[in-house]
């Protein structure tokens, strides 16, 4: 036997190494062959929407790079553009009227003095959010979401401290109603009695109250007051013209800035069309930088002192007009019931013709004699309302103990976007879960009652509606109700989101299992636990998403108050285009605004992914 | 020996209404309704209290007075010397003008988008959650502002076209001229003869749809494909195009020509309503887009990889396997953006395009002082729209949704 072991050494014992794949089968080039050039459609795509990018990156890119972040005004912008050497048709960004007017852009006309209020609300904002967004956050944190709208409002617009609390005190009294009025007659006298009570205190009782603690802590301190405000303005009025003096000696050193910046201009100007030598121009440019840092420099404290004049001017009459008030609150109080009454007297003696007017336009066909007696009484009416406002604002000024109050008319920009959105939000998730619960309901009325109201609301556009906020709104109240534009439209956006969060509620209502209420219903659950405790907490997990997104859209949607007049920041747009400084700027205002609502929705809807995506995993 | 009574027969108690189920629901009703009417009764009065303080009774009679306000885009012929009644149907017309053309586009530019944004390509995908996101999350205002912006500032003015050396030039053989005052395209101007031409063209359309639906069936009898898009194309053109030469040119274009500081004849699309019709195009596009994509995404993988391994190519694929099947997804969001767009175009007060809001929710109110009666025939108006829209859009739901059993 030969052995044959020795020449079968053909298996092998070490692998080859592993050769390299292809090229064209591996890393970036196989990405780009299968992504970018796969097919000859794929190819055509892939070049056109590489030329669109080089075309829009081409023509924006020098516009933001040669953009200019320091100047006061438009043109000094464009000045400063060509002193740089920026052709003209290539252009530059002019961001400088965004560091001058971004605060604005934000807060609108709030007084510079009081931003921390909002700042302080925005903040606790998210404190009261905490335990409704993560629950590891204790439990007892909710108490202070429940407390925290009022707090917002009261720090916001300011008023006495027990406002809020009285109105919070209305909810207990509601709750006392129901209690009470469920013991004599069930579920349903209680649910009136609570609404009849609430609406009663709120109404009634709280104004009432309110006037009477002031009338009693003003009429205590007024002599106090009168002499403190007394020494007060007396120190205005020295103060008011200090600082003028103060701004006319920065304006006229201004003055000479801007001519010295000329000059450097026109030097940099001359040196541009005959250039000497590159270390010439460089310095001249150097120049003109150091110019305009020192008039950027007096222009902010120009401002500086612009908003203190304006608070102490503010300050200056409000103080002398209190003090006029407080020396004419006796007199004016002794002879308001007669006012009043004679106001009543000649309402009554008015011919018929004209006697439910309340206005002299209503009365143009009238004949002379009527029109005559029209004007008295109506000016008699006017005396006596105007009497009673002055003695419940006086007494409201002396007696208030709180912050200072500041107008509706003042909250602007993306303040104001954010307290229309957070409040239509907040308020109209209970009215809109009630909607989506009455959508489902089985009793007819209430059925069709909802139906009609989620309808009528979804057909017709957010601006007729508010629309009708501004103009219609106070026909439909009470004569003599006037409240501000911004808590109408409040209302009206309330009543408009509720709609669309009742939709997307119903949604989750009907993806919850009917097995779920029929369970309910088997262990002896009434209609409103069943709802409470088994129906809601699951269809409203499945709705979050939806009310974030329906919230996205209403916060986009606040855009539209600008046309009844609101200085939301495109309202503001208009504001700064109207200012001398910078008429004929928009590029740079609408980018601004822009990415800020990108930046908040975008972040808002990734937030809703996140969270549609957390319920898929723990519904799974 | 038994006796037979009758169960105690349960005689009506008031507390039954509100502790029995059986009633319970009844007074529920009947306290909602009551609070519901005291509430309505409650508003109507204070309203009619309120208008008779200031003498205006509702009365919808303005609206025929003579309204006396130009408009500076019209469908139908106006002119100052109507009635506010007229020029409310004029601004009806320029609303339901720019929604349709709307829809139109924001369907077109959204299903592009939302088929690219899945493609494998991702540059184009790339760009296309751009747009989406870009457009989804900043306000329609700013857009429709933005766009305005740039065709009135970025267009050369009129004056431009003219002298030795203009810097801006006509477009497609000098007919069509993009100014900063809007664009001028040619009038057709129909001459005698344009009705029998309308109804060649009317004919040869009636033709199309009886030829493609012969070539389905001859396919699904024999398996046999007739050329249906050369013939559809030459039953489109060909047909009209003799009876235009055998008429006589019954149709002539009227272009636009500069005269003075200005283009005169054609027709003047102002640059309000392009940039609302864009802006709303493009931003409903977006939300089309979403839809589209969650709609494809909804179709399984099988589906398509069946379809694949039956030699379909990709497109055939989309638009036979996957977008039918998409659409009833996609279908439902897509009522609701058509909506969405019809209300939206209320925000022609951002580049005062004369809308219905502008006429008569706008200059009629502010001349007449009937903030009642319009903002009611406003709101009415919107209502009519969206309601029809969604029924019509609701019936074409139904006849392609999934027949089951």
């Amino acid at each position: 036997m030969s052995d044959t072991t020795a020449s079968l050494t053909y298996v092998r014992d070490t692998m080859i190494p592993q050769a390299a794949p292809p090229v064209r089968e591996a890393g970036v080039v196989k990405w780009v062959r299968e992504n970018l050039f796969s097919s000859v459609l794929n190819m055509i795509l892939t070049v056109v929407s590489i030329y669109v990018v080089y075309l829009v990156f081409m023509r924006i890119s020098p516009w933001l790079l040669n953009s200019i972040w320091t100047a006061g005004t438009l043109t000094e912008c464009r000045e400063a553009l060509a002193v740089y050497g920026v052709a003209q048709e290539v252009g530059g960004a002019c961001f400088a009227v965004i560091k001058d007017r971004w605060v604005q852009f934000i807060f609108g006309f709030y007084p510079a003095d009081l931003y921390w209020r909002p700042i302080l609300a925005f903040v606790l904002f998210f404190v009261a959010l905490a335990p409704v967004l993560f629950p590891k956050v204790p439990r007892k944190m909710l108490a202070f979401t429940a407390v925290f709208p009022f707090l917002a409002v009261w720090l916001i617009w300011g008023g006495a401290f027990w406002t809020p609390l009285l109105v919070m005190a209305g909810f207990a009294v509601g709750a006392a109603g129901f209690v009470f009025g469920s013991r004599i007659g069930g579920a349903i006298l209680g649910s009136v009695a609570a609404i009849v009570l609430a609406l009663v205190w709120w109404l009634v009782l709280v104004p009432m109250v309110g006037s009477g603690l002031n009338t009693m802590i003003g009429s205590g301190r007024m002599a106090a007051s009168t002499e403190a405000l007394t020494v007060r303005a007396a120190a205005l009025g020295p103060a008011v013209s200090d600082i003028e003096a103060q701004i006319a000696a920065l304006e006229t050193q201004i003055a000479d800035a801007v001519a010295q910046k000329d000059g450097i201009v026109a030097k940099v100007l001359a040196e541009r069309a005959a250039p000497t030598t590159d270390a010439a121009l460089a310095q001249v440019i150097g120049e003109f930088d150091v110019s305009g840092d020192a008039l950027a420099g007096l222009r902010a404290q120009t401002k500086a002192l612009a908003v203190r004049l304006a608070l102490t001017q503010q300050d200056n009459t409000e103080v002398r007009s209190l003090l006029s008030s407080i020396a004419a609150l006796p007199d004016l109080e002794v002879t308001l019931p007669d006012l009043q009454a004679k106001a009543t007297e000649l309402r009554a003696a008015l011919p018929p013709a004209v006697a439910d007017f309340a206005t002299m336009d209503a009365a143009k066909d009238a004949t002379s004699d009527e029109q005559a007696a029209l004007r008295l009484a109506l000016n008699a009416e006017g005396e006596a309302l105007s009497g009673e406002r002055t003695i419940r604002n006086t007494y409201a000024e002396l007696g208030r103990i709180g912050l200072r109050p500041v107008d509706s008319s003042k909250i602007g920009g993306f303040m104001l976007a954010l307290i229309i959105g957070v409040a239509g939000i907040t308020l109209s998730l209970p009215l809109g879960i009630l909607l989506a619960l009455g959508r489902q309901s089985n009793l007819f009325i209430i059925n069709k009652v909802s139906v009609g109201f989620i309808e009528i609301i979804r057909g017709v556009p957010l601006i007729v509606w508010l629309f009708t906020a501004q103009l219609l709104l106070n026909y439909f109240l009470p004569k003599g109700t006037n409240f501000d534009l911004m808590l109408r439209v409040i209302i009206m956006v309330t009543l408009f989101s509720s709609a669309y969060i009742a939709e997307v509620v119903r949604g989750g209502l009907a993806a919850v299992p009917k097995g779920q209420l029929e369970a309910a219903d088997a262990m002896g659950l009434n209609y409103w636990q069943a709802m409470q405790l088994i129906v809601l907490p699951q269809a409203l997990k499945i709705a979050i998403p939806g009310i974030v997104n329906s919230f996205i859209g209403l916060f986009k949607d606040t855009t539209l108050v600008t046309f009844i007049g609101m200085y939301d920041p495109i309202g503001l747009v208009g504001t700064t285009r109207a200012s001398t400084e910078w008429n004929g700027v928009y590029w740079e205002l609408y980018i601004f605004i822009g990415l800020l609502f990108f930046a908040f929705c975008f972040s808002m809807g990734r937030y809703s992914l996140y969270l549609e995506r957390k319920l898929r995993r723990e519904n799974r | 020996m038994s006796v037979l009574t009758d169960p105690p027969k349960p005689s009506f108690r008031l507390s039954q209404l509100i502790y029995d189920t059986r009633y319970r629901s009844l007074t529920i009703q009947v306290v909602a309704l009551a609070l519901i009417v005291a509430l309505i009764w409650f508003l109507v009065s204070n309203l009619l209290t309120n208008l008779r303080q200031i003498d205006k009774d509702p009365d919808f009679g303005f609206l025929w007075m003579r309204a006396g306000y130009d408009i500076n885009q019209m469908l139908i012929p106006y002119d100052s010397s109507m009635s506010h009644g007229m020029a409310a149907l004029v601004g009806i017309c320029n609303t339901l003008l720019v929604a349709f053309m709307g829809c139109v586009t924001a369907t077109i530019i959204g299903v592009l988008a939302g088929v690219l944004r899945l493609s494998k390509n991702k540059i184009v995908a790339f760009l296309m959650s751009v747009y989406v996101e870009g457009f989804r999350n900043v306000p329609l205002v700013l857009w429709i502002l933005l766009v305005y912006a740039i065709l009135t500032e970025s267009t050369p003015q009129p004056r431009d076209f003219a002298g030795d050396a203009p810097t801006a030039f006509m477009w497609f053989f000098d007919t069509v001229a993009v100014t900063n005052r809007g664009v001028f395209v040619p009038m057709p101007m129909f001459g005698p003869g344009s009705w029998a031409l309308l109804a060649v063209f009317v004919a040869s359309v009636i033709g199309i749809f009886g030829f493609r639906a012969y070539a389905r069936n001859i396919q699904e009898a024999t398996g046999r494909t007739l050329p249906v898009l050369w013939v559809t194309l030459g039953l489109l053109i060909v047909p009209s195009v003799v009876a235009y030469y055998v008429l006589g040119r019954p149709v002539t274009w009227n272009s636009p020509v500069l005269g003075g500081f200005n283009f005169d004849g054609g027709l003047n699309i102002r640059n309000s309503l392009i940039a609302l019709w864009l802006a709303l195009s493009l931003y409903t596009g977006a939300f089309i887009a979403e839809a589209v994509r969650a709609g494809i995404l909804a179709v399984s993988k099988g589906q398509s990889e069946a379809s694949f391994a039956l030699g379909l190519r990709p497109g055939r694929t989309m638009s036979l396997v996957i977008l039918p099947q998409a659409l009833r997804v996609i279908i439902p969001p897509l009522i609701s953006q058509y909506l969405n767009l019809t209300k939206n175009s209320s925000l022609a007060i951002a580049v005062s395009y004369m809308d219905v809001r502008a006429t008569l929710g706008g200059i009629t109110i502010n001349q007449t002082g009937r903030e009642l009666e319009g903002i009611l025939l406003l709101g009415v108006f919107y209502l009519s729209v969206s309601i029809i829209i969604s029924v019509v859009m609701n019936a074409y739901n139904r006849s392609k949704i999934l027949k089951e059993r």
